[in-house]
């Protein structure tokens, strides 16, 4: 009976696994085979032409844009993720203050986009009167990622914060050093990793850009406060407003290129890691 | 007896449990002191209280140790544990090279020439006997040494900032036969220049290398004494 079990669990197991593969080559085969037939260097390098806007030229500018809403979501939400997470793993010790902070950092990342989305538009563009910009599109997503990079750092400090933490102040070193000299420096291929990942899942998202910064046709915007376009909205509209289903896979096979590379980038870092410990 | 350290009245709680209860010894200088007990009877408490690691854990201390005749509240945290060095049960050594483990804490205590460096990490290296293993290349990842050298690298690495006191806790626990006779080798030759303060669970250990006995039980301090209290608690 027991053996039949086992046997039995493992079949689940393999076929639960064997799904997730599938899914994941087929989603990806799907818009490769669609979308990589319609990509040629003009739909690349050219702005969108065209009546409606996308139906002719190319998406230069929304690639463009992407990169930079993913570098600048980045930032903001590496340096802020990083920040709270060495507080709450080496300096809180008030443990309902550390409470609260992971309960608004979880309940923070159940959100769904659109909400972020809301937020961004209801404070950015209306209380502080910042332009519909790549800065607020870029803070609205960087909120967005914020909790995805902060628990996945969490969970990376505590595996062994409190045994590097004490070892390390029993030698008689301050926390500031011991940050310095031995948790940045350590953990920093992990924190960027994350950051990696979180903006992959941001700039993805079209319902956070499309309130606050998003626009359909805009060149590649010279500074921050410019409106841009992103790939996620652009396919977006292409879809929606029937414009052109054939740009639109080649729209979304170039952010699926765009989304391996930084799957590529942490892959690396982590060979990386691995190689230089 | 000289002493170096004496508590009067240490109570450590943590928020649902006190752990020590009025414990009052002396441990002598120069001395190997041996702290024995059952599990969970608040040796390493103990031991984490006198270099006040136990507040950082989230631990109440209350009454007073002294250290060198100073009250430990009023030495800075930094200084006191510069003083006493503690090296934890399971062998924890940090993600970098031998080398850099030994200049973590040397380069943060002393201003120390690139020469002055290298000869105190060979210096505390073969204190351990680890320098003679290894010196063929110290950039050896740390984490790929065996857990006997890793240990030795622990004491080692506390030994590099000259601590008055070198606090163990439980240190051969993880060791086989051969480590653990080397260890505690070690630590009979170290007690002339460092005093050492030894938890352990081993009692044949204790009696081959202590000089002076704590007895502990339930947070409580049972009896100290010099090795004649075997012959009452074995």
């Amino acid at each position: 009976m027991k053996k039949y079990k086992s046997t039995l669990f493992k079949a689940i197991a393999w076929l639960c696994g064997g799904f997730v593969i599938s899914a994941t080559l087929f989603v990806f085969g799907y818009i490769l085979y669609h979308g990589a037939l319609n990509i040629t260097w003009n739909f690349v390098f050219d702005r969108p032409r065209g009546v409606p806007i996308g139906t002719q030229g190319g998406v230069f500018p929304a690639v463009t844009g992407t990169v930079l809403l993913g570098a600048l979501s980045g930032l903001i939400a590496g340096v802020l993720g990083s920040i709270t997470t060495v507080f709450l793993a080496f300096y809180c010790r008030n443990k309902y203050l550390g409470g609260i902070i992971r309960a608004a950092v979880y309940l923070l990342s159940g959100m769904s986009s659109i909400l972020f989305g809301l937020v961004g538009y209801s404070i950015l563009l209306n209380i502080l009167g910042l332009p519909r910009s790549l800065l607020a599109a870029g803070i609205t997503v960087a909120v967005m990622i914020l909790p995805y990079i902060t628990i996945r750092v969490i969970k990376l400090f505590e595996e062994d914060s409190a045994e590097v933490l004490h070892a390390s102040l029993a030698l008689g070193v301050s926390k500031t050093y011991m940050l310095r000299k031995l948790i940045l420096p350590n953990y920093s291929i992990n924190i960027l990793t994350s950051i990696t990942l979180g903006v992959a899942y941001g700039i993805g998202a079209a319902a956070p850009v499309m309130l606050t910064g998003a626009v359909l046709n805009a060149p590649t915007p010279q500074h921050v406060t410019h409106p841009f376009m992103s790939l996620s909205y652009h396919l977006l509209i292409l879809v929606s407003e029937g414009i052109s289903l054939t740009n639109a896979y080649a729209s979304a096979f170039l952010l699926m290129i765009i989304l391996l590379a930084l799957n590529l980038i942490c892959r690396g870092l982590e060979y990386f890691k691995k190689r230089g410990g | 007896m000289v002493k170096i350290i004496t508590t009067k009245d240490l109570q450590v709680s943590y928020p649902n449990k006190q752990v020590l209860k009025n414990i009052c010894c002396e441990i002598p200088k120069n001395k190997i002191t041996a702290i024995i007990g059952s599990s969970g009877c608040g040796k390493t408490t103990f031991l984490k209280s006198i270099n006040r690691i136990v507040e950082e854990e989230g631990g109440r201390l209350s009454g007073d140790i002294f250290i060198h005749g100073k009250r430990i509240s009023e030495i800075p945290k930094e200084v006191l544990r510069k003083q006493v060095g503690l090296v934890f049960q399971s062998p924890l050594v940090f993600p970098f090279s031998v080398e850099k483990n030994m200049l973590y804490p040397l380069n943060y205590h002393f201003n120390f020439s690139k020469i002055e460096q290298k000869n105190r990490v060979k210096h505390s290296l073969q204190l351990t006997g680890l320098y003679e293993e290894i010196k063929q290349d110290l950039t050896i990842a740390a984490h790929k040494l065996s857990g006997g050298q890793k240990q030795r690298l622990s004491i080692a690495r506390c030994l590099c900032i000259e601590p008055s006191v070198l606090m163990l806790d439980e240190p051969c626990s993880a060791l086989d036969m051969k480590n653990t006779i080397y260890i505690e080798k070690l630590l009979v030759e170290l007690k002339e220049s460092v005093t050492v303060v030894i938890v352990t669970h081993n009692l044949s250990q204790a009696k081959r290398i202590a000089d002076y006995v704590i007895y502990m039980e339930n947070g409580e301090l049972i009896e100290a004494d010099d090795y004649a209290i075997f012959s009452r608690v074995c």
